[in-house]
């Protein structure tokens, strides 16, 4: 693992601060931005442990964000526990519909996979339309609670009303699930993983079960795509059918691809650009479509490697050239 | 290795740079003028709804800028001693309730608005009800539910007779002309779902039949023709298409196109686009539920005040385009809004503004479409008839006049 | 049991549209390998050319339909070029996601050009309705029937009785060999995607008088004509006939006989039993190797 003086975790460690610094010296509508971005992070980097790191071109994540979603308002209302119960629950719910979707959708390969796992969220987002009784149809939930008061140790306690605290709630989960994600690519099971975005039938003559690591990367994701979901929930008390509709999923990819799908700040780049930048210049939703494409457009062909990707090549490279100077050139 | 440091930092700086730039921005928004904030769907579906919202808004800024409130006050609003310009912020919520709280959120939070008009939906105005009273912003949401005013929201104010109790007057003339078989289509939307049921209970109570009732999502449907075909086998009398403006005429369009022969009724979301759309004269002897500037449009000799002809011109002259039906039911609240403000002699407050919204309307001197003159404790504005119109020679005549009794209302 | 009849016709007439998106389709993922996800976001261009075309200039509509599907095959030309051609060596997702950003492109545009508000196309024939005995069907719609049996025929003679057309199905069959036998792949890539293009510009420019204009209007066509081709078989037109008439029907009989809502979701549901337990569809040649 790199030293923690290298320019990686200087950067990371920037980030964090800025991160958490930020929404103190804003106000309230730009940190819940953040906070969305945060959100949506979460599932750019849930995408790119199936994408990235397997290989996988899923384009279902949609519907775990709705099922995440729905779970959390629906358990916490109709149930009538508080928030944790119902948020452990809606991500094991999640992560329970990830392993049976994945069961059927994995055997499948190439246009295929992304085909079923499109016509998964479709139906997912028509269900959350459709059913009524108990989704609530158009009108959609309202009453997604926040967090419960978490007693602090030197007496009073941790209150989620506020945006800010929320936002610092999903910014822990986005560095949690970042974190497992990083454990995860450098394990063995994540080398595996890699070696199945390489070669999938490699990878099977070498004795890989790739349809369990293929399965465990989907549930996975399924997982933190919920978590992303339950947050969303919470956040904004109110949910509606949107949130599963499965152009979300293109959405995602778009900021992945952007990004830089196979690297760990990829996602959280990506999400960036395409969320922050147009909001930061106020440009008319309609407007943000064309200009979202038109950027992904430049990228999968000129830098299909997104903005962390190039970054890397370009760094390595100009890190080669240091090296020679200080060594002399071979 | 230094180097690679310094280009990090590079754009990290510009990164911070950006966001402060961003934060900056923000702060020097607030300034002199009094915004008002209009929430509205610019985009999806429902955009031809949203975009006469905020065209009808405007022109009720406008005017007041102008003239002021009561035509000779102006100009702007005089609160206290300091006059006012009226400035509009609007948010595009593609009519998706999660955005229009959000949209609330914004307009509160970055405009610092007191009052709000939209959004348009139950959906999205209930949403909308779970955040507006912690923002402390009074507004008129457009929803057509009865349980809108009912949840205990002391600064919601609910511009128009929810629909259902249309249902009853609906029912009882299909009746009396002797429609006796229906089939109803309804969005599944709560506010058009409770109206056909609540025509359905009244048709079948007075000896009708329902034969087919069916519910769809017309947001993402753009085929009617199995659902009409469905309906044709039942051989209904006549159908009600209970839904917004341009789907009733598409919904009604491909009725005719499997062959149905027989009557419609329609909503008062029936306006001048679905007319063209459909053409009345394909449409002899169906009924629609009108508020009068439908009527006035075609008869404006009949409107006595004259203020729902005068926007009518004003409008296509500003925009040469029709407007949507529910697009200008937020008219009439803007200008009470204005008034209350300089009754109450507040801005911010919105506690006070809503209380002093009774008062504006009791005056009875606002150039308002609807001539509504007071408004219940339960924020609903009331006063205004509703007709019934039937469709004969590609015109309309006038059926009956109704009210809905104040009592039932509270 | 009239009704029945009555769904067939409805379902026959939307199944037109679906044929129409489907072969292009198809014809595109046969030899370009790239499931072209902006195909509906094309359709809506056409109907939307067609749209202003007749409207604000007064075109005949016939004249505008030829217009338009020419404009369209120029437009694939260009986003050949422009797009499929620099990722062509790329690996597979790339073209996938350039299709993508196609479609966010498309739309972005028709957003900001046509404005959001949906659009109604009116022309002299819009209101007239052909019955018989108790069929009905809107004259338009009879129109699609008519013109989408047109189309495919002078595609089969195309590809059955040409030489272009023969270029085309061997490169479709296998690229390689086809490369062998000294056709010009390239120039056959770009004639695909062209003719798929064309053929969605038809399409829209056929169905528009019939619905409701949006910019998002492709995007449900297009789902149903994937499902299409899968049932049908990737790179079958035959397949992709049948499969979008049978779920243009079964999407018919479905939104009448169980519930409108719900009609999406079974036609979905119909793609991925179909994925699970026959991948390579109906007519399909053998599963797509990735």
């Amino acid at each position: 693992m790199k030293g923690i003086t290298s320019p990686q975790a200087a950067g990371w460690l920037l980030a964090l601060i800025v991160a958490v610094l930020l929404p103190l010296f804003t106000g309230g509508y730009l940190t819940s931005i953040l906070l969305l971005i945060a959100a949506w992070s979460i599932v750019a980097v849930s995408l790119n442990l199936l994408y990235g790191y397997t290989g996988q071109l899923s384009l279902g994540h949609s519907a775990f964000l709705g099922i995440g979603a729905y779970a959390l308002a629906l358990i916490a209302v109709k149930v009538h526990v508080g928030f944790w119960p119902a948020f452990f629950a809606a991500i094991a719910i999640s992560g329970l519909f990830g392993f049976l979707i994945g069961i059927p959708a994995l055997k499948l390969r190439g246009p295929y996979f992304v085909l079923v796992t499109l016509g998964f969220a479709a139906i997912v987002g028509v269900i959350a339309l459709a059913w009524t009784g108990l989704t609530g149809g158009a009108n959609g939930l309202a009453g997604a609670p926040r967090p419960t008061p978490i007693p602090l140790p030197w007496g009073g306690r941790l209150k989620f009303d506020s945006l800010l605290n929320m936002y610092y709630f999903t910014l822990f989960f986005l560095i949690v699930i970042l974190f497992i994600c990083h454990r995860l690519v450098h394990s063995l099971i994540g080398r595996t993983f890699i070696a199945i975005s390489h070669d999938e039938n490699l990878a099977e003559s070498l004795g890989i079960n790739t349809m369990w690591k293929k399965l465990l990367s989907f549930t996975i994701s399924a997982v933190f795509a919920g978590v992303a979901g339950a947050l969303y929930a919470s956040y904004n008390s109110v949910i509606s059918p949107d949130i599963a509709y499965f152009t979300r999923g293109m959405d995602v990819l778009a900021c992945l691809i952007v990004g830089g799908a196979g690297t760990m700040a990829g996602p959280i780049i990506g999400t960036f650009v395409m969320t922050a930048i147009p909001e930061a210049l106020q440009i008319v939703p309609s407007l943000r479509t064309l200009i979202n494409g038109f950027i992904l457009m430049l990228f999968i062909i000129f830098l299909p490697a997104g903005i962390a990707g190039g970054f890397k090549a370009f760094s390595s490279r100009w890190g080669l050239k240091s090296e020679e100077r200080r060594h002399g050139a071979p | 290795m230094a180097r690679k440091l310094v280009s990090l930092f590079l754009a990290v700086f510009f990164v911070v740079g950006l966001m402060c730039a961003l934060a900056h921005a923000q702060e020097s928004a607030a300034m002199k003028s009094m915004k008002i904030g209009v929430i509205s769907p610019l985009s999806g579906p429902l955009t031809f709804v949203g975009t006469s919202m905020l065209r009808c808004v405007e022109l009720a800024v406008k005017s007041i800028n102008e003239k002021g409130t009561l035509g000779n006050n102006g100009p702007g609003l005089l609160v206290g001693n300091q006059r006012y310009k009226l400035e509009i912020v609007n948010y595009d919520d593609a009519a998706d309730p999660a955005k229009s709280v959000a949209g609330m959120r914004k307009l509160s939070e970055m405009y610092k608005v007191s009052v709000v008009l939209g959004p348009f939906g139950t959906p999205q105005v209930w949403a909308t009800q779970e955040v507006n009273q912690e923002l402390k912003v009074l507004y008129n949401g457009l929803s057509t539910a009865d349980e809108s005013r009912k949840k205990g929201n002391a600064l919601y104010i609910q511009e128009r007779v929810p629909g259902l109790y249309f249902g009853d007057a609906m029912a009882e003339t299909s009746i009396e002309k002797g429609y006796k078989k229906a089939a109803v289509l309804t969005d599944i939307n709560q506010a058009y779902l409770s109206w056909g049921k609540r025509f359905q209970s009244k048709l079948e109570s007075l000896g009708g039949q329902v034969v087919a009732f069916e519910s769809v999502d017309i947001k993402h449907t753009n085929d009617y023709h199995s659902i009409m075909t469905n309906f044709m086998a039942k051989n209904p009398d006549i159908i009600f298409v209970a839904t917004y403006e341009e789907p009733t005429a598409l919904a009604i369009n491909h009725a005719l196109d499997v062959g149905y022969k027989g009557k419609f009724m329609v909503t008062s979301d029936w306006g001048v686009k679905s007319e063209k759309i459909v053409g009345l004269e394909r449409m002899e002897g169906s009924l629609v539920q009108a508020m009068v500037h439908t009527y006035y449009r075609k008869y404006p000799d009949q409107d006595k005040r004259g203020y729902a002809t005068a926007f009518i011109k004003k409008y296509a002259e500003t925009y040469k385009e029709d407007f949507a039906q529910p697009g200008l039911s937020v008219y009439d609240p803007a200008w009470m809004f204005a008034r209350a403000m300089e009754i109450s002699g507040s801005v911010n407050d919105a506690y006070a503004i809503r209380a002093a919204c009774p008062k504006a309307l009791q005056e009875g001197k606002l150039p308002i479409i609807f001539p509504n003159n007071d408004v219940l404790k339960n924020g609903l504005m009331v006063g205004a008839p509703e007709l019934l119109l039937e469709v004969k020679g590609g015109q309309y005549k006038l059926l009956k006049e109704f009210h809905v009794p104040r009592s039932i209302l509270e | 049991m009239v009704e029945l009849a009555q769904y067939l016709l409805n379902g026959i007439s939307q199944g037109c549209v679906y044929v129409l998106l489907a072969s292009g389709l198809t014809i595109i993922m046969g030899i370009l390998r790239v499931p072209n996800f902006a195909q509906g976001h094309l359709y809506m261009v056409a109907a939307y050319l067609g749209f202003y075309m007749v409207m604000s200039y007064a075109t005949n509509y016939w004249l505008a339909l030829v217009l338009a599907t020419f404009a369209l095959g120029i437009l694939g030309l260009l986003v050949y070029f422009l797009v499929f051609y620099p990722v062509r060596n790329a690996p597979e997702v790339n073209l996938f996601v350039a299709a993508m950003a196609l479609l966010m492109i498309l739309e972005g545009g028709a957003l900001s050009l046509f404005g959001t508000e949906s659009k109604w196309f009116l022309i002299p024939w819009s209101r007239s309705v052909l019955s018989t005995g108790s069929l009905s069907l809107q004259t338009q719609r009879v129109i699609v029937i008519a013109g989408t049996t047109v189309v495919m025929l002078g595609l089969w003679f195309f590809i059955k009785k040409t030489a272009l057309g023969a270029a085309l199905e061997a490169t479709a069959q296998h690229r390689e060999g086809a490369l062998l036998c000294g056709i010009k792949v390239d120039r056959i890539s770009a004639t695909a995607f062209v003719v798929g293009t064309a053929l969605a510009g038809i399409a829209g420019v056929l169905i528009g008088p019939a619905v409701l204009l949006e910019p998002t209007m492709g995007m449900g066509p297009l789902l149903v004509a994937f499902s299409a081709i899968i049932f049908g078989g990737l790179g079958s037109i035959a397949g992709a006939v049948l499969g979008s008439l049978l779920l243009g029907v079964a999407e018919s009989l479905a939104s009448g006989y169980i519930s409108a809502t719900y009609s999406l979701a079974f036609v979905f549901a119909i793609m991925i039993v179909m994925l699970l337990f026959r991948p390579k569809g109906l007519f399909g040649k053998e599963v797509w190797r990735p």
